[in-house]
């Protein structure tokens, strides 16, 4: 079979995009979560839909499992192999189809880098919203297939938010689009169950995404506080101010050492206990308001200092901090494992009390990054793999900090997708009737599971009777 | 323009009556289920029966459906009504299905709130807003209604309860069931319960009017005007036998912002003070236009064509208010008579011009054959695949959603 296929793969696209040999695999053999790597039988770089439906159509001829990828960048594992089943990176099909910026609309291939669409569109005074942390490098593909955040998500929202229409190859091979450039038409909203799905619906092809005016005033505001704690019951007290901010990010103490020490370096005072970023845009007649309900929200509880960017150099100073943590914490240990949860926002305080104590509990450095007007918790948990016990205790502590963030209402992942990282915690969440409805959209447009298999839904325990579709995903070292 | 005012008298008696008409069928037997249990129970024993059943709230978009399949009861869910969980310093809340909009609207304004559904109708209903995604004039600022919903209860058509999403206002944990129930009235499941997102009430509100004259070049410039930072309805109201148009426009801010929006809007309109609910009243009054105007339209279509929209339904004499800042057009038909492929050569042009059109209602002869929603191209089997999977024995809403389904 696997020779069959291979000479398949390469009569559609070429033996230069079809990558089979042992160096060329082990780069793909994870995504950003790199704690159960994968090897694929190979890796396929289409270039365009028709080519992406072939290689489907052979996968499926040849009953191979199938797996789409992007930048790889994905922190759950949803892009990750299947042990012998075809990866299927997208990255090549990068090009901008069309921008039509009168009705503020972009239609994009999905390799085309989040970032590279801000920067082609800023001319004409437009940009893409959704911004992870990772928008230099990952693709508007896997957001649409991730629904990824960022910083901004507060008042932009998510990337559904932003999808219009898609073009996808179905997991039988052929192509079809749902949706058009208004974003609403008749029928179901397939569109909105796509975005999100991890690549278990099939392989989006094209994306059409709605563009945003660039504000026409940015205020970014840089607060100090004592400690984190602190810094979330100021967050409490801007939500019910009535003042929306584009953002409302925390970085606490350790991060900011470890981004003080790196080549992310932005100024910080390493004496604070917590940085809380506020960013408000909007009209500039409004934003002076604004500024004083946050300065009153933040004095409330007593921070220490409030910075206000005085220009784009010192704005962009600001955001370095915050978006070079994830790099900078590589000089905290050979090993980062990036959580995310997100609980109800009058919870934060207590939760992220509840985080260290778990940690120090398990003898685990962590540090706190996170986008706190959603909600959403980033805890970093620094560690070195290759201490079998220490990895243990990770495993552990990273479990019980899901649960408890579930206990006080809130979701297993925020922006990061269930993937093969948190498949087994689905139960936290939803029951197996929760479970249902779920598998049996997915069943509708992959009824016989081999695209991307094993991700989202639990195979074990009360499920695995209910989802044989885990096809070299089984054993997940997530427990 | 008669689309302004009109009396909600039809509706209220509609709702007296112990007969329930919707487009191919009546139901009599009305079940009226106190809780999620009851309503489980009911489904349940029609799933077992195979007997379809007619899923209803407010019964204000009864009549914007395909024609049903003969139906067995009606499950109303006036009764499952209620606002359990409401955290003002969180900014969401919890309520049954059945909670009248309006009821929960004036709850969370209590506390400086505002809840993003813009519903027409007195009555209409959380359930009943989220099944059928009613919007009205302030999407504009609230978007759609699937992006105020952040999670869902709900109960399959054997009878099994379900939920989807959560209380937390940003999620990936799972598909996002909720966009797929949200718009699909009731095809795949009967909604018991929601949990909505809100957005704080703006500092301050106006609401505007005045008259325009009925040129395109009076248009473009409202329609660029809409573009407002601070809009929340921008609406402009003809008639192909007005002399002027009507534009409505509803504003919120902070007090400089709006000195700003007003002071620019000023600069090409002459707009006087509205009544405060002026917006309400006529985005109900476009829902309850039937009795005077046989055939109900809405159109959406690309910002750039919504002038050429406007002037094809115009010239087939319809009366207009269009949401300019979201490219909608409800039209109400005049004089002039159409017949169904008018309407359907309608529908094409909302197509070519990047968007869409349904057919909120229709006269009961004549328009047999439409499809009030008419078809996503490709989508057929996928939907009835949907369908199949969700509803194997056809017993929710059967014929009446997008493609009979």
């Amino acid at each position: 079979m696997s020779a069959a296929l291979l000479a398949r793969l390469r009569e559609i696209v070429g033996d230069d995009r079809c990558l089979t040999r042992e160096g060329e695999l082990f780069a793909y053999e994870c995504d950003g979560l790199t704690l159960s790597p994968k090897r694929p039988l190979a890796v396929v770089l289409p270039v365009s839909a028709e080519e992406v439906a072939a290689i489907v159509r052979a996968c499926r001829a040849l009953g191979a499992s199938f797996v789409p990828r992007g930048a790889g960048t994905g922190l759950s594992g949803g892009a990750h192999a299947t042990e012998g089943g075809i990866l299927i990176e997208c990255s090549r099909m990068n090009r901008i189809l069309e921008i039509d910026a009168e009705n503020r609309v972009a239609v994009v291939q999905p390799g085309v880098v989040n970032a590279e669409l801000s920067a082609a569109v800023a001319s004409l005074g437009l940009f893409y919203a959704p911004d992870p942390s990772s928008q230099q490098a990952c693709t508007i593909g896997g957001n649409v297939a991730e629904n990824s955040g960022g910083p901004h998500t507060l008042k932009y929202g998510t990337t559904t938010n932003h999808v219009l229409a898609l073009e996808m190859v179905l997991p039988d091979g052929s192509v079809q689009r749902f949706g058009n450039r208004i974003g609403e038409g008749p029928g179901f909203d397939f569109v909105g169950a796509i975005v999100g799905s991890e690549g278990t619906l099939g392989i989006v092809t094209e994306a059409t995404v709605r563009l945003t005016a660039i504000p026409q005033a940015v205020e970014t505001l840089l607060v100090l506080f004592e400690d984190v704690v602190a810094a979330c019951r100021a967050v409490g007290r801007i939500i019910r101010s009535g003042v929306v901010p584009a953002a409302l990010e925390i970085v606490d103490r350790r991060t900011i050492e470890a981004v003080e020490a790196s080549v992310y370096a932005a100024g910080l005072p390493t004496t604070a206990g917590a940085v809380l970023i506020v960013e408000l845009d909007g009209l500039p007649v409004n934003l002076t308001g604004e500024i004083e309900a946050i300065r009153a929200a933040c004095e409330a509880e007593h921070c220490q200092a409030i910075e206000i960017a005085r220009d784009e150099a010192e704005r962009k100073r600001f955001w370095r901090a915050r978006k070079g943590a994830f790099g900078a914490m590589g000089r905290l240990a050979p090993d980062l494992y990036v959580h995310d949860a997100v609980v109800p926002r009058i919870h934060l305080p207590a939760i992220l009390a509840k985080v260290c104590e778990i940690c120090d509990r398990h003898r685990l450095k962590l540090a706190n990054v996170f986008h706190a007007g959603d909600g959403n918790l980033h805890p970093n948990i620094c560690f070195d793999r290759r201490d079998p016990d220490e990895l243990a205790r990770v495993m552990a502590a990273g479990k019980e900090i899901l649960e408890a963030c579930v206990a006080v209402g809130g979701v297993i992942t925020g922006e990061h997708g269930v993937g093969v990282e948190k498949r087994d915690y689905m139960h936290l969440v939803f029951g197996a009737a929760d479970l249902d409805p779920m598998m049996r959209l997915r069943d509708a447009f992959n009824p016989d599971g081999l695209c991307n298999p094993g991700k989202i839904i639990p195979t074990t325990r009360f499920c695995v009777e209910s989802n044989p579709k885990a096809r070299g995903y089984d054993a997940v070292p997530f427990e | 323009m008669s689309l302004r005012a009109e009396s909600g008298a039809g509706r209220a008696a509609a709702q007296g009556t112990a007969r329930i008409d919707v487009p191919g069928a009546s139901v009599e037997r009305i079940h009226r289920p106190a809780d999620v249990a009851e309503l489980a129970a009911l489904l349940a024993e029609r799933h077992a029966k195979s007997e379809a059943v007619l899923v209803c709230g407010g019964r204000t978009r009864l009549a914007f459906a395909n024609r049903a399949r003969p139906l067995a009861a009606a499950i109303s869910l006036e009764a499952l009504s209620g606002v359990d969980v409401f955290e003002p310093d969180e900014g969401v809340v919890h309520a049954l299905a059945g909670t009248p909009v309006r009821t929960l609207q004036q709850i969370v304004a209590a506390e400086g709130w505002e809840l993003p559904l813009d519903p027409p109708g007195d009555t209409a209903t959380i359930g009943g807003t989220i099944a059928s995604a009613a919007t009205g004039p302030r999407a504009h600022a609230f978007g759609r209604v699937a992006d105020a919903v952040l999670g869902l209860e709900l109960v399959g058509a054997d009878g099994t309860p379900s939920k989807c999403g959560g209380r937390v206002v940003k999620n990936v944990t799972g598909y996002d069931m909720a966009k797929l129930y949200t718009g699909s009235f009731g095809s795949l499941g009967v909604v018991a319960g929601a949990w909505l997102r809100l957005r704080p009430q703006p500092a301050q509100r106006a609401v505007l009017s005045g008259a325009a004259p009925r040129d395109g070049a009076r248009f473009e410039r409202a329609r660029e005007s809409a573009r407002s930072a601070s809009a929340r309805a921008f609406v402009w109201n003809e008639s192909p036998t007005d002399a002027h148009a009507e534009l409505l426009v509803e504003l919120g801010s902070g007090e400089a912002g709006l000195l700003h929006d007003r002071e620019r809007l000023a600069r090409d309109f002459v707009l006087e003070p509205a009544a405060p609910d002026a917006v309400d009243r006529l985005r109900d009054a476009r829902a309850e236009a039937a009795s005077r105007h046989p055939i109900g339209l809405r159109a959406r279509v690309l910002a750039t064509r919504l002038g050429e929209m406007r002037e094809a339904l115009l010239a087939a004499g319809f009366e207009l208010s269009i949401d300019l800042g979201l490219g909608v057009l409800t039209a109400r038909s005049g004089e002039a008579p159409i017949d169904a492929e008018g309407l359907l050569r309608l529908r094409e042009r909302a197509i070519a011009c990047g968007g869409h059109a349904s057919f909120e209602w229709l006269p009961a002869a004549g328009f047999d054959a439409l499809d009030v929603f008419g078809e996503a191209p490709g989508t057929r089997a996928l939907a009835a695949e949907l369908k199949k999977r969700f509803d194997p024995r056809g017993i929710l809403n059967p014929g009446r959603f997008v493609m009979g389904s």
